[in-house]
């Protein structure tokens, strides 16, 4: 049972009394705020919206919102220009490459282990579990030295920059040693919300993996 | 658009895409097989270490390893010659100016405090205010939507909506288009030492409070109602309500939320590095450690920036753990 629906009491006011008129009045209150700050939340991205469609000499010199009154000036050439200039073939060859191994390879792996720890008994397996929560705090820049390095020695950053062109990488930080890292505390993540699922979902591991993929993609980066 | 690399790297596709799974499944498929073959005594003994394994692997190899590596190097120089704490003393030198000290004073001071704040509190609001209307979940998508964007096209929003012109000029930013419109100067609020830390912390908080509000959001539905109903009927008003019981019972979440946001506030690196690549006075830990990995080289000095870091988080850590089994054990 939901608490919205417990907090929509009936009314018991006569209509048009004071009391009728001030609960009315509050509710128009619970809307406006409501919309107010849902529309202020999306005003940094229907400001990026706006500008997209405008050409580039009208967003340096005025405001996206003087945009929406007329004359009317919206045009596709920012869009056309992307599209020409870069490489959008290779970018979603690359955006697979990477994100689909990066995302089967850990949660597959955090789901056996997950089952395990559910459902097996093994020695040091509580300890085990609890210092995998820990492991989940711990910042990923502290593992990107080492990982750089050994990368470096193994050549290893053949593979991975040959498939990501130059002028791609430039805006990600931390281009190598991130998405290895990531892969790391990904796995943490996974197995800890994959054995809660297996605990109170029964054994049924493909319905418990679909959970934990969805519950992993929409933490993202997080 | 070129798909020409597309097409003839498709067989190196279908390599990845239908190999990786196959290999996952032959490994489990096969692993148990054997397990099968073994005495049935020793079956209880070897399975679970086939399920764990690999997973255990990846944690010590991506995780464990690169951790402690990290802070044997903290204590060497770029030679792997030993020199004691002599990278901490750098980075501890001149108190309140130097070395680290200005990034710590924006994590700990600035980060730590408005952005967990600013999560919390508004995710908490949103999440009370939607609670109460029926189109809940298309407004709850909306403010949820930042979290489907890059950390980097955040940057690249926000810093549209900081732009700043000098007074007397059209302001093509938003924030300034309204600070003017009610007759102020214009602000440089990236540049601005007094505000352009909590401008980042804003635009990282618009980007995380969807997080938090969702959560939050869950746990409130997890209130049952006849103990609203019984408040109620007791004669409680809506904000006592609020305080006496939906807080108290939203608090383990709460908790939750807010460990998180702490240790998201101490990782803090992409705002940062996108809309003012650390000057003015708002570099950060993990940006300063980027710096010293990547732009001066000083794997020592960015090693001992990375253990400042741990430490920072130790707390939190040992926190979670036992929250952890404080809630296990009420299992």
């Amino acid at each position: 049972m939901s608490v919205a629906t417990a907090t929509r009491k009936e009314s018991t006011a006569v209509r048009y009394s004071p009391q009728w008129l001030a609960e009315r009045l509050s509710g128009v209150a619970l809307h406006v705020a409501i919309i107010g700050l849902t529309v202020a939340w999306m005003v940094p991205t229907i400001g990026l919206l706006v500008s997209s469609f405008r050409p580039f000499s009208a967003i340096a010199t005025t405001g996206w919102w003087t945009a929406l009154s007329p004359p009317f000036q919206f045009s596709l050439d920012n869009y056309s220009n992307v599209l020409q200039q870069s490489n959008l073939g290779t970018s979603f060859f690359n955006s697979f490459m990477v994100s689909i191994p990066a995302t089967i390879i850990p949660i597959t792996i955090a789901a056996f282990a997950a089952y395990a720890f559910a459902w097996m008994k093994f020695p040091g397996r509580d300890w085990i579990f609890l210092s995998l929560v820990g492991f989940l705090a711990v910042p990923l820049q502290l593992t990107f030295i080492p990982v750089t390095k050994v990368f470096v020695a193994w050549g290893i950053t053949l593979f991975i920059l040959s498939s990501i062109p130059a002028n791609r990488m430039e805006p990600l930080p931390f281009p190598q040693a991130d998405k290895v890292a990531h892969g790391g505390i990904f796995t943490v993540g996974a197995i800890l919300l994959a054995s809660a699922f297996f605990r109170t979902f029964g054994r049924s591991p493909l319905k418990t993996s679909l959970l934990v993929f969805a519950a992993m993609v929409l933490i993202g980066e997080a | 658009m070129d798909f020409s690399v597309l097409l003839s790297d498709i067989p190196t596709l279908l390599l990845v895409i239908l190999g990786v799974p196959a290999v996952l499944a032959a490994y489990i498929v096969g692993g148990e097989y054997l397990v099968r073959r073994l005495p049935d005594k020793n079956r209880p003994q070897v399975r679970p270490w086939i399920w764990v394994g690999p997973a255990l692997i990846i944690v010590f190899a991506f995780l464990g390893a690169p951790a402690i590596g990290t802070t044997i190097q903290s204590f060497q120089d770029n030679h792997g010659n030993f020199i004691g704490l002599s990278n901490y003393a750098t980075q501890f030198a001149d108190f309140p100016t130097g070395g680290a000290w200005l990034a710590i004073r924006n994590n700990i001071l600035f980060w730590l405090i408005f952005y967990t704040l600013f999560a919390l509190a508004f995710g908490l609001l949103l999440a009370v205010l939607f609670d109460r209307v029926p189109y809940e979940s298309f407004v709850k998508s909306l403010i949820f939507m930042p979290m489907a964007i890059s950390s980097v096209a955040l940057g690249v929003i926000w810093k549209f909506m900081f732009w700043y012109q000098p007074a007397g000029e059209v302001q093509t930013g938003t924030m300034n288009a309204l600070v003017t419109f009610f007759h102020h100067e214009p602000v440089a609020w990236l540049q601005d030492l007094t505000v352009n830390n909590l401008a980042l912390i804003l635009a990282a908080g618009w980007g995380i409070t969807g997080f938090s509000m969702v959560i939050l959001s869950a746990a409130l539905k997890g209130i049952p109602g006849d103990l609203l109903e019984a408040a109620r009927v007791d004669g409680a008003g809506e904000i006592t309500i609020f305080r006496r019981v939906i807080f108290p019972l939203m608090m383990p979440t709460v908790v939750v939320v807010g460990t998180t946001l702490v240790i998201f506030a101490l990782k803090a690196f992409d705002v940062v590095y996108v809309m003012t690549n650390g000057n003015f006075g708002t570099d950060v830990l993990a940006f300063r450690m980027y710096n010293l990995l990547y732009q001066s080289n000083n794997y020592g000095a960015a090693s001992a920036v990375a253990i400042i870091l741990l430490v920072a988080v130790v707390p939190v850590l040992v926190f979670n753990l036992r929250q952890f089994r404080a809630v296990e054990a009420r299992r």
